[in-house]
């Protein structure tokens, strides 16, 4: 099956992460470079972080509940393809001295596994303290500004808290034709999967990738809410059989 | 977690060291970044490089102002004097000969990066339509001959094989793909550069600087 390009989509939240490292490496040199985006999962944060990574060619890093102070420096020598050192001051250095140095942005995704612990929240502010001008952007759930409150210096030195956006009709205009662009779908459809989908960008791609199927295999011209009818929407709530 | 990285002996510090295989002109930057002043001759002897690809480097680099002249002598290139000038960091500037920035490969870098950072398993669709860019466009297509490509150099399992759906008029629903934690047929761990697909279907690891597959040794 041979599809068109494909386009990619500024849906809000790629729009806001964007414009939030935009803002931070743009910023005044003495202004302090952190950033938090956080929201339920579903939103789309990781495919917003995503797009900076890309696009400002930055390191991006997925915290994980097992990571101590060491591996999460040695995890993020590796991705600038660095030798590490041997120990953590000599690492923290080498990681602040590529920041300053590329000025390329350090996204942290899932760092509430940081935000519980009081060494790794101490360590990102020291990477962000010893480096010149670095941008560090952390990425996570609804009460990762709640938990970063706790620790007061590293609360003052965030630039920007950025609430990710829940899912518009206008987001859902921009998702369909990459996921179903060889089959149309009608606002009234569209608003019902954005009613439906309680925030979430994953659900609404979903629930897009299944009226691309059922309108492929019924031969609609267009996906209306009229002939979409009452069939089951994928809700994320519990897998529903369809049959054929 | 353990270093995986190998260790080359006789080098530089490790902190203006990249880890992995190292081509000539991140050789030359190095040597730079640890001169910060210097000239043709220990520029190409510090990086161990052949005074012609040093030349035309150091000219590119001069052209897009990442080392100036500070010799002030007009003329050869053997004569001049440079420093540092603009310092961004281990990764050596891509550059054309014109000193403007190198796009080619920024498709295949940015699917390398959103495979190594996808939890879980993932088709050629989503590959491309994560990896596109407003500035670089990943075709489905160049997405699936890519997935193909790491399959056959032991980077990828298939989950899911590709499914026909009679129903449909598209036909078909694409295979799903998981990046292994170790590559099966070197047992290495794939690192940040992405692999590349050289002439002959050749697959080229840059960060073991080593070629992982070639289409001739494959029997399917």
């Amino acid at each position: 099956m041979s599809r068109p390009a494909n386009q990619t989509a500024d849906i809000t939240n790629v729009d806001l992460m964007h414009a939030t490292t935009l803002r931070l490496l743009g910023r005044p040199a003495g202004s302090d470079g952190m950033a938090v985006l956080y929201g339920p999962s579903g939103f789309g944060k990781t495919q917003a972080a995503t797009q900076a990574y890309l696009r400002h060619n930055g390191y991006f890093v997925r915290m994980s509940d097992q990571w101590t102070c060491k591996t999460f420096l040695q995890k993020i020598l590796i991705e600038m393809d660095i030798q590490p050192e041997k120990t953590g001051a000599a690492m923290l250095d080498q990681v602040a001295q590529q920041l300053s140095a590329s000025s390329r942005p350090l996204i942290i995704d899932e760092a509430d596994y940081a935000a519980d612990k009081p060494r790794l929240v101490q360590l990102i502010r020291d990477i962000h303290d010893n480096s010149y001008k670095a941008s560090i952007i952390l990425v996570g759930e609804e009460a990762l500004p709640q938990k970063l409150a706790k620790w007061e210096r590293f609360h003052s030195r965030v630039l920007d808290w950025v609430p990710a956006q829940p899912v518009s009709l206008d987001d859902a205009r921009k998702l369909v034709p990459i996921y179903s662009e060889d089959m149309p779908v009608a606002d009234d459809l569209l608003q019902l999967l954005v009613d439906e989908a309680r925030g979430s960008v994953r659900r609404v791609g979903n629930n897009l990738n299944l009226i691309r199927e059922e309108g492929l295999s019924e031969g609609w011209d267009v996906a209306t809410l009229a002939n979409w009818g009452n069939r089951t929407l994928y809700t994320g709530k519990a897998p529903t059989r369809r049959l054929p | 977690m353990t270093e995986t990285r190998r260790k080359v002996p006789g080098r530089r510090p490790a902190h203006l060291e990249m880890a992995g295989g190292k081509p000539k002109r991140q050789r030359i930057w190095e040597a730079i970044r640890t001169l910060k002043e210097f000239n043709l001759i220990n520029c190409a002897h510090k990086a161990d490089v052949d005074m012609d690809t040093t030349k035309t480097y150091l000219q590119t680099l001069e052209r897009a102002g990442f080392i100036e002249d500070v010799s002030g002598k007009r003329g050869g290139h053997d004569e001049k004097r440079w420093q540092l000038a603009r310092d961004i960091g281990m990764e050596a500037p891509r550059l054309t000969k014109e000193g403007k920035p190198v796009t080619q490969g920024m498709g295949t870098t940015n699917m390398w990066r959103v495979m190594r950072l996808t939890k879980g398993d993932f088709d050629y669709l989503e590959i491309a339509r994560s990896a596109s860019t407003p500035e670089h466009q990943v075709k489905p297509e160049t997405a699936r001959s890519y997935l193909k490509a790491l399959h056959s150099a032991g980077y990828l399992d298939m989950v899911v094989a590709p499914q026909t759906k009679p129903a449909m008029k598209g036909g078909k629903t694409p295979a799903r793909w998981r990046l292994l934690p170790y590559n099966r047929i070197n047992s290495k761990k794939p690192g940040p550069r992405a692999p590349m697909i050289q002439r002959l279907k050749r697959v080229f690891d840059p960060n073991w600087a080593e070629v992982v597959f070639q289409e001739e040794a494959d029997d399917e």
